[in-house]
């Protein structure tokens, strides 16, 4: 009888492992970086689109100083050849602390893998771009460091 | 009484759906970030550092009066006679206006605000300040608008061709003491111009 709890506590055991182990994730590689850009009241607002390569493109209000880089991404544990679907969304607008209300600067037209398939270690790394657009007057925004949040959902479909 | 076969079973079924629950996964989330710097485009440029050039301050009998010059944008200078405590200020030579260009970020014509501020009066030591006042902007060479008296903001654009707003600067400069003690030196302070987006 002894032998078999110990089987049983050695099955329970081994299940929780396995199933640690191959829990997903989706790590992040690196941020979606826009560029370092200015406003210039020439236009009703600006626009800067980082695609997945990091090609950034800036235009109306907006000039680049110095170009994006796209966000990097990796996701464990869908198994291995298994097509995923990539969601993205805004959580909150770019913000910088203590920047006048309104002044934000909105991401919008994701752009990912479609569709994407993991490879033979499980694996998916794949890239995300956006656009990114001024909400607020050109000339109330000020200089800084603006941050904002995205949700990334990568689902079996 | 459980059985040893009915334990065996009861183990597989157990290790059947810890299988079960260590498959593949159906979906994950992750909250990342997004950044991006934004930066000033407009620059200011001191062409020339606006500079009375040499003076001769001559106290005065007492501090009932202190006397002044005025350095135009345009260049000459005003150079009242004495005050009445026989307090004054010579210019002598090299006065010159300041000059200088906002660049407004981009080759187009865009109205600025500037305005001018924050003076700090000349000193040299610890003699007596010579204080800085009328902070005058004067006729554009580059861009258009009305000059002047710029403290509450001047409403200039820049030229469509370079982006550039260039104009001259003057002020006037004052005894802080018509009777105060003015030692031979390079007596120096500054005031601030700003430039934003109208």
């Amino acid at each position: 009888m002894r032998i078999f709890k110990a089987t049983f506590f050695a099955l329970l055991l081994s299940g929780i492992w396995l199933a640690q182990a191959s829990a997903a994730s989706l790590l992040e590689n690196q941020p979606l970086t826009f560029c370092t850009m200015g406003l210039i009241p020439i236009a009703a607002s600006g626009q800067v689109v980082v695609d997945m390569a990091g090609t950034t493109i800036a235009s109306g209000a907006a000039i680049s100083t110095s170009p994006g880089q796209a966000g990097n991404y990796t996701a464990l544990g869908f198994g291995r050849q298994t097509l995923v679907t990539i969601l993205v969304s805004q959580v909150s607008a770019l913000s910088s602390a203590g920047s006048p209300p309104g002044t934000t600067l909105s991401l919008s037209n994701f752009v990912f893998p479609d569709p994407a398939i993991t490879n033979n270690q499980s694996k998916l790394i794949f890239d995300l771009g956006a656009t990114l657009t001024t909400d607020g007057t050109i000339q109330d925004y000020v200089a800084g460091a603006y941050s904002g949040t995205i949700m990334i959902t990568v689902v079996v479909p | 009484m459980r059985t040893k076969a009915n334990f065996l079973k009861s183990s597989v079924i157990m290790a059947t759906a810890m299988a079960a629950l260590s498959g593949p996964a159906d979906a994950v989330d992750l909250v990342a970030t997004a950044d991006a710097v934004l930066v000033t485009l407009i620059t200011v440029t001191q062409n020339t550092q606006m500079t009375f050039g040499n003076i001769a301050v001559i106290p005065g009998s007492d501090d009932t009066a202190q006397a002044s010059i005025t350095l135009l944008a345009a260049g000459t200078v005003t150079d009242p006679v004495a005050e009445a405590n026989n307090a004054n200020i010579v210019a002598l030579t090299g006065a010159t206006p300041g000059n200088y260009t906002v660049f407004v970020g981009d080759t187009a014509a865009i109205p600025m605000t500037v305005t001018t501020g924050t003076i700090v009066n000349l000193t040299f030591g610890g003699n007596a300040a010579l204080n800085l006042s009328a902070i005058d902007i004067g006729t554009l060479s580059t861009g258009t608008g009305t000059s002047g008296d710029c403290s509450g903001g001047c409403i200039l654009t820049s030229a469509a061709a370079s982006g550039n707003i260039i104009f001259p600067v003057g002020a006037t400069l004052t005894q802080s003491t018509g009777n105060g003690t003015y030692a031979d030196g390079t007596y120096t302070g500054s005031f601030t111009l700003t430039a934003i987006y109208q």
